[in-house]
């Protein structure tokens, strides 16, 4: 009681002027069975990775291991080597710290292989080995990619030569050296630490695409960087190229790159990937349509009060666009982005780069406000992932007081470092009304801000954080938003009293009050637009009409706090039943055969299948909810504005079309909600990356804009049909019983 | 997709050999270009021969639209070549600190690999042993990442079956063999030819190991 009233005393000194705006942390409680329980999966808070790869990232390592016969391998970079502390290079060389590194000659035995056995080959192997255990490092795997230069840096095609065996890469590679020359061999070793359960490798072979992608572009790195050093000293054309050991050592782009593969590794693993099992989990279809609805009623502006009882859908279809008559009112955002979007959600669900297709497809929201960004997460992740996400009861935990499933020790961490700083950063700035607003409104949504991973947890990457920071007028909100998190966990209840009355002067916060609860009563006064510039600043239609009210106690009735937890990790969902072991079930039976008749006098045995079934882990797809900075790692996620999040995108498609290979494309819906845009940003392959570098930019569509009214007649048409499935879904969310209707309604929208 | 599980062992007399490899046939393709062919008595000796039982050259299954056969080496000549180079590559080249670690390579040459060696004890082998890889290659980098785990824990399982049997069976022997007349005598340790069957006291051991792998492939 004393530290709290001393809290509240320390408070009031440090800040008068800010009293009465103190933020209201009155959501505290009803927020508990809201906290981000729709996007990671039914009953579940932000699941928390099970291995920290941020914790241990100091000990990524990167290696480049030249083969000069057998037994002679030197080490062209290593990014393990450090000097001893105050000592110069050039007396003592740089060391290696044996307990936290393994000896560079193990791993390139590892790399090359043991016996001493020269393969001639010039084609690029990738190889996974486990690595020893070390004093710091109980287990951890390397990935090698074993590749070829020749003195000319000339590259021929690899030629695939038969069509029934065709091995097929993940990523695209275009050459090998060519082959009449006497190629120098190169490996370069990742090492990544891993955790010690028996499927720790998960953590790369489920990221498998990205790795192979990030092996390929640091073998291009290496061998550019090797080019540039051998053109000075060039030997007569066709001898065997030999590097100076350490030639690479002071190359800061090939740190960089472990610096980018680490960040995109520990994106991959640590932030926690969308679950809305709508198709197969009532209380997740309840929690989609009241997101649905109340985006068209307080988004889209639609009134459900207004709106007579929905036409059947072909009454709908029949009428023209233009001459519905429609008392529907406002916008038809959300139709228009389902009906644009609908088409590629198979490719957004499958990652943003499809091998089979070649193309890419990312959707980014672009948003200042994670807490408006979170239901269209919830509405377009639900959408896209109907016929992918499974549910089975048998996933429930039994124990559901614990809703928090990460075992890991280091599930608490609400305020990060890195936020720490923003709130430092804009402490002059926090007398605002705008962000005191703003934050004040977000309280309680803690959830996309805590999916980011803790990166700043790790001394080696905070340098490399910086350049990503947004520009300050985006850091003032995101402080804002910061700080106020760190004050509602520090405040407790005890302002409760001078908050609500705040409230009721300021009528603040009734709009996000809505929107947490997914209903509310309706909003008599439009929000400040400088507030919530996120959001649609139109007067609601009607002060308020019975429909309307009655919808909202049917929706707060909803029991949807009390479910059990769903059993998962940031990335997967574990498999449904025992495990099993074929082995000891094939041994077990007794196989019965019998021998068939097979023209050409061969001889085949008949065997009879085991029917057995397999629980397989569920990957979840790359789609993600807010995360503080565009990663291309994902293909749906909702990042705050940045001056360059064009460029970023731009860049990131370039390099989905050189992983695609020829006749790639890729696309990247960008969704403005403060311009409430949509824009379609497209690039397509060129065979000449030089070309490409520099010429190729992606082209820019606007697909949809508040008043833009020359959409095809086509496409009015389809969003005039999707428009009509939504009201419908908002008509039937009343009823309690009308999931199955829902759900038909979901595939009539998808198909 | 086609993927290949193989049991290679390395063969005190012909060097790293493939004993049994089961492939996946999609159902409209010809299956007559899958079955194997008698191999020559010459170019196999007792313990890198495929025995199954009415001296069959191929074992199938259908199950669903795909089927599975079983042969001692891939038919097809590029498949063939393609598998010698990753059994070369398991047996000879890549060194692995844990032998009971499993080890994964690829290229777009021979295919992507994940194999998991074992030794079997075997007084009758030169080395006392006798090394064997359960070897999983597919001709797509991604689906065999996608289904690592799955085909990892099954390999370890069957290595594991394996190798306890191997070491049940030699338990019990050594248990009625207390006859001091045999002890350090070398008539019983003359290296000797012996098949995995005989080792593991299991007539249908291939059978069984091609239902494994056909189960195992049906799940991915």
């Amino acid at each position: 009681m004393l530290g709290h009233l001393l809290r509240k005393k320390e408070f009031c000194q440090q800040d008068p002027a800010l009293d009465p705006q103190v933020p209201p942390p009155a959501y505290a409680a009803s927020d508990a069975h809201y906290n981000g329980s729709q996007l990671y999966g039914p009953g579940n808070t932000v699941p928390v990775a099970s291995f920290r790869l941020s914790d241990k990232s100091s000990l990524c390592r990167l290696v480049v291991v030249q083969d000069s016969g057998i037994r002679s391998k030197q080490t062209l970079f290593d990014s393990a080597l450090s000097l001893r502390p105050g000592v110069s290079e050039a007396s003592s060389p740089a060391y290696l710290n044996k307990s936290f590194h393994h000896p560079t000659s193990e791993l390139s035995a590892l790399m090359f292989g043991y016996y001493g056995i020269l393969l001639n080959e010039t084609i690029s192997t990738t190889k996974l080995h486990y690595l020893p255990p070390l004093a710091a490092m109980p287990a951890s795997m390397l990935v090698t990619r074993l590749f070829s230069v020749s003195s000319s840096f000339r590259l021929c095609a690899s030629g695939h030569g038969d069509p029934d065996w065709a091995p097929k890469p993940c990523v695209y590679s275009q050459d090998v050296p060519v082959c009449d020359e006497t190629p120098t061999r190169l490996a370069f070793g990742l090492i990544v630490p891993i955790g010690r359960d028996s499927n720790a490798h998960e953590i790369l072979t489920n990221h498998w695409p990205e790795i192979a992608g990030h092996l390929e572009s640091t073998q291009k790195l290496i061998v550019a960087k090797l080019r540039a050093l051998a053109s000075p000293i060039r030997q007569c054309a066709g001898a065997k190229l030999s590097f100076a050991p350490g030639c690479l050592q002071k190359e800061p782009d090939l740190v960089h790159g472990l610096h980018l593969f680490v960040r995109s590794l520990v994106f991959l693993i640590e932030t926690p990937r969308l679950y809305v099992p709508l198709k197969h989990n009532d209380s997740t279809l309840c929690r989609w349509a009241a997101a649905v609805a109340t985006w068209l009623e307080l988004k889209d502006g639609r009134h459900p009060s207004l709106a007579p009882l929905p036409a059947p859908i072909h009454e709908f279809q029949s009428t023209s666009p233009s001459h519905t008559g429609s008392p529907v009112v406002g916008l038809k955002f959300l139709a228009t982005l389902l009906t644009l979007i609908l088409p590629y959600r198979r490719e957004i669900v499958d990652g943003p780069l499809n091998y089979h297709t070649c193309r890419s497809v990312r959707v980014v929201l672009v948003t200042g406000n994670p807490v408006v960004s979170q239901k269209l997460v919830l509405i377009l992740a639900g959408i896209f992932g109907y016929d992918r996400f499974r549910f089975s009861k048998e996933l429930e935990q039994e124990d559901d007081t614990d809703t928090d499933s990460g075992p890991s020790p280091t599930a608490s961490k609400p305020i990060p470092i890195q936020r720490t700083a923003y709130q430092d950063d804009s402490s002059s700035e926090s007398m605002s009304p705008e962000m005191t607003f703003s934050s004040g409104s977000a309280k309680g949504w803690e959830i996309p801000s805590k999916a980011t991973p803790i990166i700043s947890n790790s001394p080696k990457f905070t340098e490399f954080a910086k350049p990503e920071r947004q520009p300050v007028s985006q850091l003032r909100r995101a402080s804002s938003y910061a700080s106020l998190q760190n004050l509602s966990t520090s405040y407790g209840s005890q302002s409760t009293t001078m908050s609500s009355s705040w409230r009721n002067r300021l009528h603040f916060g009734s709009f996000m009050e809505r929107w947490r609860s997914g209903v509310g009563e309706s909003v008599e006064m439009t929000p400040s637009p400088a507030a919530e510039y996120d959001d649609y600043p139109w007067k609601s239609v009607s002060s308020g009409g019975a429909n309307l009210s009655k919808l909202a106690r049917d929706l707060g009735s909803l029991d949807l706090g009390k479910e059990k937890a769903v059993v998962r990790t940031t990335y997967e969902i574990p498999g449904v039943g025992e495990r099993v072991d074929l082995a000891q079930h094939v041994m077990a039976t007794d196989v019965d055969f019998e021998s068939a008749d097979v023209p050409g006098g061969v001889k085949v045995l008949d065997i009879a299948p085991l029917a057995v079934e397999i629980p397989r882990p569920q990957v979840l797809p790359l789609m993600t909810g807010f995360i503080d900075q565009y990663r291309p790692e994902f293909s749906l996620q909702a990042c705050p504005v940045h001056y360059n999040l064009e460029g970023q995108i731009g860049e990131s498609m370039r390099d989905d079309c050189a992983r695609l290979g020829p006749g790639a494309s890729s696309r990247t819906f960008v969704i403005n909600l403060k311009q409430r845009e949509v824009k379609l940003m497209e690039m397509q392959y060129y065979a000449e990356a030089e070309t490409a570098e520099t010429s190729s930019r992606p082209t820019v569509t606007r697909l949809f804009a508040p008043y833009k009214r020359d959409l095809s007649e086509k496409l009015a048409h389809d969003v005039e049909q999707c428009d009509a499935v939504l009201n419908r879904i908002l008509y039937l969310i009343k009823n309690r019983n009308e999931n199955d209707k829902i759900r038909a309604l979901i595939e009539q929208l998808i198909h | 997709m086609s993927f290949m599980i193989t049991l290679a062992h390395f063969c005190e007399v012909h060097g790293p050999s493939m004993v049994i490899c089961t492939q996946n046939v999609h159902s409209g393709e010809l299956l007559d270009s899958y079955y194997g062919a008698k191999v020559p008595p010459s170019s196999v000796c007792k313990s890198c021969e495929f025995i199954v039982p009415q001296e069959s050259t191929s074992l199938r299954t259908q199950s669903g639209d795909q089927i599975y056969i079983s042969t001692q080496h891939p038919s097809s000549q590029p498949r063939y070549a393609a598998l010698r180079q990753t059994i070369m590559r398991v047996f000879t080249i890549e060194s692995n600190h844990d032998m009971n670690k499993p080890l994964s390579f690829g290229d777009s040459k021979n295919g992507y690999s994940v194999s998991l060696g074992f030794k079997l004890i075997d007084d009758t082998a030169r080395g006392s042993e006798r090394r064997y890889s359960l070897i999983f290659t597919c001709d797509s980098e991604q689906k065999l990442y996608e289904n690592y785990s799955v085909i990892l824990d099954q390999l370890i399982a069957m290595v594991k079956y394996i190798t306890t049997r191997s070491m049940h069976i030699i338990g019990n022997r050594r248990k009625n063999e207390n006859n001091n007349e045999t002890y350090l005598r070398r008539g019983s340790r003359m290296p000797k030819i012996k098949s995995i069957i005989e080792l593991l006291q299991d007539d249908n051991f291939f059978v069984k190991l091609h239902l494994w792998a056909s189960s195992l492939l049906d799940q991915l």
